[in-house]
C-alpha cells in the first residue's frame, strides 16, 4: 500500500514540472473556468430574481444564495474528482484507439492506478476555488449554521462524491477497453452534473429517483443541503447513505474495469 | 463579382466535407446540450410556478420554454466558426507569412470555410430540429401562428438573419485570432469570447430579464443580441422591441398592432445585424492589415 502512495508521489512531481512549463495556460483556464462560472451563476440569478423566492414541487422554498450554495458546493467534489481521474477522458476518447495504453500492460502494476496517477490535473483547483469561494459567499447571506453534523455531511459528501464521480467515470473509460471509444457516452453520462447545481425537487420523480441512485449526482449535492438548511433530513442518516452507495458504486466500477480490461485487444502501436 | 468568388468555393466544400465527417461528435454534443437546456427549462417551470404574475419580463412561460428551446437550437447550429483556431496555428507554425502572399483575400477566405460548415449545420441538423420543434410545439399550443403570411415573414428573416448571424460571430473569431498576432494567449480567450457571446446574445436568458434599465440598452445595442435573441424572437412572431429595455421604439407603437408592423421591425433587425456585421468584419480587414505591416516590417 505504502509503495503505491509513494510511487504516485513520484508521477505527480513528473506532472507538476510539466505543467508549471506553461503557466500562462493553467491562469487562463482557470479565469475562463471563473467566468463560465460567473456567467452561469448569474443566468440562474436573473432567472430567479423576478420572483421572492423558488418554490419546488415539495413545497419547500429556496433562495437565490441557497441555490447559490448547492452550485458552489457541488464544484467541490467535481473538482476533487477532476484532480484525480482526468487521464481517464484521454483514456476513454483515443488512448485506447490510437494504442498508447498498451505500455500500462507492460508495467507490474495495476493500469488503474497507472492511468490514474499519470496525471493531476492542476486545473481542477480552478473549480475548488470557486466552489469554496461560492460557498463562503453564499452562506453569509443564508441562515445555515455550522454545527458539527453539517460540517461532517459535507465532507462525508465531497469525499464520497468525488469516488462516486470517478466510479461512473471508471465504469464508462472501462468500456473503451472493449469497444475502443467510449468518449462520447462518458461525456453524457458525466453532463449529469450540470443537474447537480440545482435543488433535485424541481424536477420530476423519475428524474429525481435517476439523480439519487443511477447516477446519483443529486445525491451529494442538493440532499445533504436540504438536509442543512431545511431539515428534512437527518445528517449523520444521510452521510451514511452516501458512503454505502459510493462504495456499491467503487466495488461495481472496479468489477466493471476487469471484466473490461481482460477484453483488451489491442490496435496495435 | 461571380466569378471573383467563384476562387473561394473550394474552401465552402472543403469545410463542408470536413463537418460533415464530424456529424457523429456534432449528434453527441446535441444530446448533451439537451441536457443541460433540459434542466434549465425544469428551472423556469419552477420560477414560473413560484411567481404570481404569469408574465415575466414580456414573456409567458409556454413562450419562456419555446424560446429557450429555438435559442439554444440556433446556438448550437449557426455558430460555425473554426477561424479562430485557424488563424492561431497559422501564426503559431508561422505558415501566416505564405497565407499572406496568396493571391487570395484570407478574410473572406475563412468566411467561406465557415459557411461551408453552416451550410452543413443548418441542413443537416438545424433544419430537422427547427421543424420537429416547432411542429411539436405547435401542437402543444405553446406557439401561434396568426396568419401564414406572418409565418412567411417569420421565416424568410429567420433564414436571413442565420446567415448574418454567422457571418458575424465568424466577423469576432478572425477580429480575435488576428489579436494573436499582439498578444500569445489563445485557447483560453476562445473559451472566453463563447462565454460572452453566449451570454450577451440572449441564449441563456432574454436580455429583458439583465437589471437595470440603462444595461438592458447597453447590451441590447450590442451587435450579439441581434445573433441569437432578435432572429429566434422573430421566428416565434414576437417583435423584440416591444420587450423593456429597446433602444428602438417598436413598428407597433407608431402603426398599431398588424402584420406590416411586425413586418417593419424584422426588417429593422436584419438592418442592425447586417450593420454590425459589416462593421465588424471591417475592423477585422483594418486589424488584419495592420498586422501584416508588423509581419513584412520584421521580416516575413
Amino acid at each position: 500500500m505504502f509503495r503505491y502512495i509513494k510511487l504516485y508521489f513520484s508521477y505527480i512531481k513528473q506532472s507538476i514540472i510539466g505543467r508549471l512549463e506553461f503557466k500562462a495556460d493553467l491562469f487562463i483556464s482557470i479565469f475562463a473556468f471563473f467566468l463560465a462560472s460567473a456567467s452561469s451563476l448569474g443566468t440562474i440569478y436573473l432567472t430567479i430574481s423576478s420572483v421572492p423566492s423558488l418554490i419546488d414541487s415539495n413545497g419547500i422554498s429556496w433562495t437565490f444564495w441557497e441555490i447559490g450554495l448547492i452550485y458552489g458546493f457541488s464544484l467541490i467534489p467535481i473538482g476533487l474528482d477532476h484532480l484525480f481521474t482526468d487521464e481517464l477522458w484521454r483514456v476513454a476518447y483515443f488512448r485506447v484507439a490510437n494504442g498508447t495504453v498498451d505500455r500500462y500492460f507492460l508495467r507490474p502494476l495495476p493500469i488503474l492506478f497507472q492511468i490514474i496517477a499519470e496525471r493531476f490535473q492542476f486545473d481542477a483547483f480552478g473549480e475548488l476555488i470557486v466552489g469554496i469561494f461560492l460557498i463562503v459567499i453564499c452562506s453569509l447571506n443564508t441562515s445555515v449554521c455550522w454545527n458539527f453534523q453539517a460540517i461532517f455531511l459535507l465532507i462525508v459528501a465531497s469525499v464520497f462524491g468525488a469516488i462516486i464521480i470517478s466510479s461512473l467515470k471508471i465504469i464508462f473509460s472501462s468500456l473503451a477497453f472493449r469497444f475502443k471509444k467510449s468518449g462520447p457516452l462518458l461525456q453524457i453520462v458525466y453532463n449529469f452534473r450540470d443537474y447537480s447545481r440545482y435543488p433535485i425537487n424541481i424536477f420530476p420523480k423519475v428524474l429525481q429517483f435517476i439523480l439519487c441512485f443511477a447516477f446519483p449526482f443529486g445525491l451529494f449535492s442538493s440532499l445533504p443541503f436540504e438536509a442543512i438548511l431545511k431539515g428534512t433530513y437527518n445528517c449523520y442518516y444521510l452521510s451514511f447513505i452516501i458512503a454505502g452507495v459510493s462504495i456499491l458504486f467503487l466495488s461495481f466500477s472496479m468489477f466493471i474495469w476487469i471484466i473490461n480490461i481482460r477484453k483488451y485487444e489491442s490496435t496495435g502501436s | 463579382m461571380a466569378s471573383k468568388l467563384r476562387k473561394y468555393f473550394p474552401f465552402f466544400k472543403a469545410n463542408m466535407m470536413s463537418v460533415l465527417s464530424y456529424r457523429f461528435n456534432i449528434v453527441v454534443w446535441i444530446i448533451v446540450t439537451a441536457l443541460e437546456v433540459m434542466a434549465s427549462l425544469f428551472l423556469w417551470i419552477a420560477v414560473y410556478k413560484s411567481s404570481l404574475e404569469p408574465v415575466i419580463n414580456g414573456f409567458t412561460m409556454k413562450e419562456m420554454i419555446t424560446y429557450m428551446v429555438f435559442a439554444n437550437i440556433f446556438s448550437f447550429t449557426t455558430f460555425a466558426s473554426g477561424t479562430m483556431e485557424s488563424v492561431t496555428d497559422d501564426v503559431k507554425e508561422g505558415t501566416i507569412a505564405m497565407q499572406i502572399t496568396k493571391p487570395i483575400s484570407y478574410q473572406i477566405r475563412f468566411m467561406f470555410t465557415t459557411l461551408g460548415g453552416l451550410f452543413i449545420q443548418i441542413f443537416l441538423f438545424g433544419f430537422p430540429m427547427y421543424i420537429i420543434a416547432y411542429v411539436v410545439f405547435y401542437c402543444i399550443g405553446f406557439v401561434s401562428i396568426t396568419s401564414i403570411y406572418q409565418l412567411l415573414i417569420s421565416i424568410i428573416i429567420f433564414l436571413l438573419l442565420i446567415v448574418i448571424s454567422c457571418l458575424t460571430n465568424e466577423a469576432i473569431s478572425f477580429f480575435t485570432g488576428v489579436l494573436t498576432f499582439y498578444t500569445n494567449a489563445a485557447f483560453g480567450l476562445n473559451q472566453m469570447q463563447q462565454i460572452v457571446i453566449a451570454f450577451l446574445s440572449g441564449t441563456a436568458i432574454p436580455i429583458s430579464f439583465f437589471p437595470g434599465d440603462i444595461f438592458k440598452k447597453i447590451v441590447n445595442f450590442l451587435p450579439f443580441a441581434g445573433m441569437v435573441q432578435n432572429p429566434v424572437l422573430i421566428l416565434l412572431g414576437k417583435s423584440p422591441y416591444l420587450l423593456e429595455g429597446n433602444i428602438i421604439p417598436s413598428a407597433y407603437s407608431y402603426l398599431g398592432d398588424g402584420l406590416l408592423s411586425f413586418a417593419l421591425d424584422g426588417i429593422i433587425v436584419v438592418i442592425i445585424a447586417s450593420f454590425w456585421c459589416v462593421i465588424l468584419s471591417l475592423f477585422g480587414t483594418i486589424l488584419f492589415n495592420q498586422a501584416i505591416k508588423k509581419v513584412t516590417v520584421h521580416g516575413g
